[in-house]
């Protein structure tokens, strides 16, 4: 995927950043001696580089101390690069951050930008003055919001009466007032119940397919990775260790899955299963197969189960996002490498 | 998009500013009882200061002490006492906001980031101003009776203590930035406290300090912060009111040139060395 740096909606290129971290083994005194500076320069990102397009919605995720974080306050414009360079809507983001912020929007999951004894309706307002909007358009644009995040009364209510989902709802309609073109999401559903969490991506989803609002999410949650992003970016140690579908995340990653098999009358267990196929339960009337990698097709296993007895049900089950996102976490270079759609400096 | 014209930025700013302002006035319910309990502090120290003071005129067996009568110099505490009791201590807040990363959130939202501490701080300031103003007036008025006020000297006295409560945020909020570089703020803050109270006049009128002290006190720019505007409220007119706004705009300008280059070298630290 090639497109222009001014049409994309995030154009990264070659963008890496270091910090200087004290040194632990300069003591404090060695400190003090002019040009034993006692620090180490620290990579938090190597070169990277990517393209986000307008409209599209796009994970970053990886685990603690890979780079997330980084790379948003390289994007938003609260940190100057060490090398490279990014356009975010067409500006550079460290050099335009002011200009900016009028066209972005961030929610962050545990930083509220709600008054908490005032109602959401007083936000709405301080906010009309901060991205410069139109009373009447902030009238029209809180209708609307009111009508698609169901706020209704909630407007009026100091925010230290709503629940947790209702407020993050109220925030949520708070950062799409000025009309966004790019939302950064960061944990937007950490600390919420479940209910609230489908509402939350549900609202996200709709943003983005009403509004076009391009949607960059970093989460550690896979409900929120998979039922909202089309793409992930997997950061790893500050390198990017997967740029592609969600799907393909899963499929390329898939180590095995599970196939369950409920037979209609009993039958015996079989003496030799197919390459790449391991028997894990057996019981007079049930099997679990497990088949290897995503390389190993379903389909014959199937049809030798079938070939067994008369079969009242089969299912065959991918393992969990979740599962796929802890063991990215554990370990990267078990992803396969075909699926690494960007080589790595 | 193109850059945003430098005029538009300004006026742009003063409407957030002014937003800010007045969201946080609206907040300001929420802490009444913080603010009653300030006022309940006030009364007690008025019964105290007017009654060493009523001793003391009648020890020295004077009329007046520094152009002061007994009851003037307890109106002139009671106006003093509003000034320091009002405080907000914007420095704890910004130290905390470095300290949690919460600047850098606020960077994200076009306006500035000292312009919501501003307009948050002159709401706060607002209202605990003329809280402990009022309460204490009544104190004074119980314990020394009423006194005249020359209308134009009390408007003037008003003016001086809105430029004061600009300057005392600029000095505090430099102090809040120092924790970009420093572990805690707080105890400069103390210091500074302490110091613009002795020598800011709270207590005693900058005419009845030693020469020595007087000097001094008359060159920092505490006593044009406390004892500036209650020394003019109690003047016969408003004459003081143009030599009173002149030292808080010197001050202000040498306190709000440190400010902003102490702020854009934080940023730098913030943007450019990640904090």
């Amino acid at each position: 995927m090639t497109m222009r740096d001014d049409e994309a909606a995030i154009a990264v290129r070659d963008l890496s950043r270091s910090f200087d971290r004290p040194d632990p083994t300069v003591r404090g005194w060695q400190r003090l001696v002019p040009g034993w500076r006692g620090y180490r320069a620290s990579v938090a990102l190597h070169p990277v580089n990517f393209e986000v397009a307008r409209g599209e919605r796009v994970a970053l995720i990886g685990p603690n101390g890979a780079g997330k974080s980084t790379t948003i306050k390289l994007l938003t414009g609260i940190l100057h690069p060490s090398g490279g360079t990014a356009r975010v809507l067409g500006q550079v983001p460290w050099e335009d951050r002011a200009d900016l912020a009028f066209e972005i929007a961030t929610v962050f999951g545990q930083k509220s930008q709600l008054w908490y004894h005032l109602p959401p309706r007083s936000t709405f307002e301080l906010l009309r003055h901060v991205y410069d909007l139109e009373a009447s358009v902030v009238r029209r644009r809180v209708a609307d919001l009111t009508e698609r995040f169901a706020l209704g009364d909630l407007l009026d209510r100091p925010v230290r009466t709503l629940s947790l989902g209702e407020r993050m709802r109220c925030e949520l309609a708070a950062a799409l007032l000025h009309a966004p073109r790019l939302a950064f999401l960061d944990e937007p559903t950490i600390g919420l119940d479940v209910v609230a969490r489908q509402a939350v991506r549900t609202h996200v989803r709709e943003m983005n397919s009403r509004d076009g609002t391009t949607i960059f999410l970093t989460s550690h949650d896979a409900a929120d990775i998979e039922q909202v992003c089309e793409r992930a970016i997997v950061l790893q140690a500050g390198r990017i260790a997967f740029d592609g579908p969600v799907s393909t995340l899963r499929d390329r990653f898939v180590r095995a899955r599970s196939i369950d098999v409920r037979f209609v009358d009993p039958v015996s267990a079989p003496g030799t299963v197919p390459p790449g196929t391991n028997l894990v339960e057996t019981e007079p009337q049930r099997w679990r197969l497990e088949v290897e990698g995503a390389s190993t097709a379903v389909g014959p296993v199937v049809a030798w189960v079938i070939a067994h007895g008369p079969v009242a049900d089969v299912h065959v089950a991918d393992p969990p996002m979740e599962e796929v996102i802890a063991a990215i976490y554990r370990d990267t270079d078990a992803l396969d490498p075909v699926a690494n759609l960007q080589a790595n400096p | 998009m193109t850059a945003r014209p430098r005029l538009r930025i300004g006026a742009h700013r003063v409407r957030v500013l002014l937003a800010h302002f007045l969201v946080n006035l609206r907040d300001q319910g929420a802490y009444v009882g913080e603010v009653a309990l300030g006022g309940g502090i006030l009364v007690v120290f008025l019964f105290i200061l007017g009654t060493l003071w009523e001793a003391t005129y009648r020890a020295q067996g004077a009329e007046t002490l520094g152009g002061l009568t007994w009851p003037q110099m307890t109106w002139y505490v009671t106006f003093t006492e509003a000034m320091v009791m009002s405080r907000v201590n914007v420095a704890r807040r910004i130290d905390e906001d470095v300290r949690t990363g919460d600047v850098a959130y606020a960077l994200l939202r076009p306006g500035g980031y000292l312009t919501s501490r501003l307009g948050a701080y002159l709401a706060e300031r607002l209202v605990r101003f003329l809280f402990t103003l009022t309460l204490g007036a009544i104190v004074a008025m119980v314990i020394a009776g009423p006194i005249a006020i020359d209308p134009s000297a009390g408007a003037a006295a008003l003016l001086v203590a809105a430029g004061a409560f600009l300057l005392e945020f600029v000095i505090v909020a430099g102090i809040g930035l120092g924790a970009f570089w420093m572990e805690d703020t707080s105890s400069i803050y103390f210091v500074y406290t302490r110091v613009s109270m002795l020598l800011g006049g709270l207590l005693i009128p900058i005419e009845l300090f030693p020469d020595s002290i007087a000097s001094v006190a008359r060159i920092l720019p505490f006593a044009p912060m406390i004892h500036g505007p209650a020394r003019l409220a109690l003047a016969d007119d408003a004459s003081g009111l143009l030599p009173a706004m002149a030292s808080l705009v010197a001050s202000m300008s040498v306190a709000g040139a440190l400010v902003a280059v102490t702020y854009r070298v934080a940023l730098a630290r913030l943007t450019v060395h990640g904090g």
